[in-house]
């Protein structure tokens, strides 16, 4: 890669960005389209699913804008994770406990991601009785207990992961630079973090 | 019967040796520093077991919290001895090495990595020639202030000492190199040789290894704004890479 002296600096700015955008975006339409069975009930919801699912180019953007973004991001992020080392143990500090959680929640965002993947968009696919998936479908889904508790805690590993990314991304890029446009995008990105939370607890509450 | 500190020191005879702990009681004199402290164990070098041993090595230069030098962990603190007053710390008073460099003996360590990353990120502003380059450009009051803040590093390794990124077997250069690159980046005079600075801190232990963990902003004794440095330079080197892919 000597070629591209800047490589390893535009490496982690990508992978950076790839969290924002497509992931971060699709994340927070995942959390509107299931709120939907929450606020306007399953039939809107399954409206939703159908309308998404009829897209143009629907699995092709599935796997390029969502599936290999989500692999890459994750890849690149294992590297960084083996490249430090936390130290919460020695220094306490918010954001080095952010830090260290924002490894943490990766690691169980994507064991979650690769669970939910396979059993909520691979598995009824590759079964020729069934169109597509809808609200009973999910319903069916989380009769399974351990399903409501590992949705819960993949969502919230999930949540933090991209507000505080966000809050990452903003001083990686130059964007939040002082202390004080620091904590008050700390605060924004809380703010959203709890809000994506909440709407796909929205949904849970629906569909359990 | 006066009064006594207790001290414990880990220690290590060289590099590779096993550490192993070592318990002093110390008598107390009023403003005692770490240093004195050490001091007095090198005249008397023995253990609460009452067993002669060899005195405890350390690093230390000016004692007025300038040079760096003496920086130890201390109660599970990177800072300067000289600067630890006794009766602020807790006692057992524990004393161990910084944790990121390689041991020379005891709390002495090589700290040679920090000076090869100023040398990497060239940590400074060349203007030797052939021929007098007479008075550099006029800059502000207010950019003369916000360098004086950086320009007060003492390389004392604090910073990357807490740093979570920056560990024994990797190549980041650190918070303390990256600050250094953005007090001679905005120097007029400086800003010259700012495009090869940024070069040095995109490549391999460039500033893309900081994890915005931001202890280093909270150890620094100096007080150096070094996450708000990094975050500024996190944009300037954004944009040069960016331009470098367009027109290079
Ligand atoms: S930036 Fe602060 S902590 Fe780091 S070496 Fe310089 S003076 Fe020490
Ligand atoms: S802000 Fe960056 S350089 Fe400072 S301690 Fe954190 S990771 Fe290290």
């Amino acid at each position: 890669m000597s070629s591209v002296p800047e490589s390893p600096f535009l490496l982690r700015r990508f992978q950076s960005l790839l969290g924002i955008i497509p992931i971060g975006a699709f994340f927070c339409e995942h959390a509107f389209t299931n709120s939907l069975a929450y606020f306007y009930g399953p039939e809107k919801f399954n409206e939703a699913v159908e309308f998404l699912q009829g897209l143009p180019f629907v699995l092709f953007m599935e796997v390029f804008l969502i599936g290999v973004p989500i692999l890459l991001h994750a890849a690149i992020g294992l590297y960084i994770w083996i490249f430090g080392q936390s130290n919460v143990q020695h220094y306490g500090y918010l954001r080095n406990w952010l830090y260290s959680l924002q490894r943490w929640t990766g690691v169980i965002a994507i064991i979650f991601i690769v669970y939910h993947v396979y059993k909520l968009r691979i598995e009824w696919t590759l079964n020729p009785d069934i169109h597509h998936i809808n609200f009973e479908y999910v319903q069916e889904y989380f009769s399974k207990a351990w399903h409501v508790v590992f949705y819960f805690i993949g969502v919230a590993a999930s949540a933090f992961h991209f507000a505080n990314g966000l809050w990452n991304f903003m001083v990686k890029w130059g964007i939040t630079v002082g202390e004080r446009a620091q904590t008050a995008s700390g605060y924004a990105c809380s703010l959203i973090g709890v809000g994506v939370f909440a709407f796909f607890m929205s949904s849970l509450y629906a569909f359990s | 019967m006066a009064k006594k500190v207790e001290v414990r020191i880990k220690r290590q005879k060289d590099n590779q040796a096993e550490p192993y702990w070592e318990e002093f009681h110390v008598d107390y004199q009023p403003n005692m520093n770490v240093i004195t402290l050490l001091q007095e164990i090198q005249r008397n070098p023995v253990t609460v077991q009452g067993e002669k041993t060899t005195p405890v090595a350390w690093d230390c230069s000016c004692l007025e919290e300038i040079c760096g030098a003496c920086t130890m962990v201390i109660n599970g603190q990177v800072q300067q001895s000289c600067s630890a007053l006794v009766d602020n710390l807790e006692q057992p008073i524990v004393l161990e090495p910084m944790r990121k460099f390689p041991i020379v003996r005891d709390l002495l360590v090589d700290r040679t990595r920090m000076f090869e990353a100023l040398k990497k990120v060239k940590a400074w502003i060349p203007i030797d020639g052939t021929y007098d380059l007479g008075a550099g450009p006029k800059q502000s009051q207010t950019n003369q202030q916000e360098m004086y803040l950086y320009s007060r590093c003492m390389t004392c390794g604090c910073c990357v000492d807490a740093c979570p990124q920056y560990t024994p077997d990797n190549s980041f250069v650190g918070p303390a190199a990256l600050g250094q690159v953005f007090l001679f980046n905005q120097n007029p005079t400086g800003k010259f040789n700012k495009e090869e600075r940024l070069a040095a801190i995109m490549g391999d232990g460039g500033i893309q290894e900081c994890g915005n963990a931001q202890n280093c902003v909270r150890v620094c004794p100096k007080e150096i704004p070094l996450t708000t440095g990094i975050a500024k330079l996190n944009g300037a080197t954004l944009s040069q890479a960016l331009k470098n892919l367009l027109k290079k």
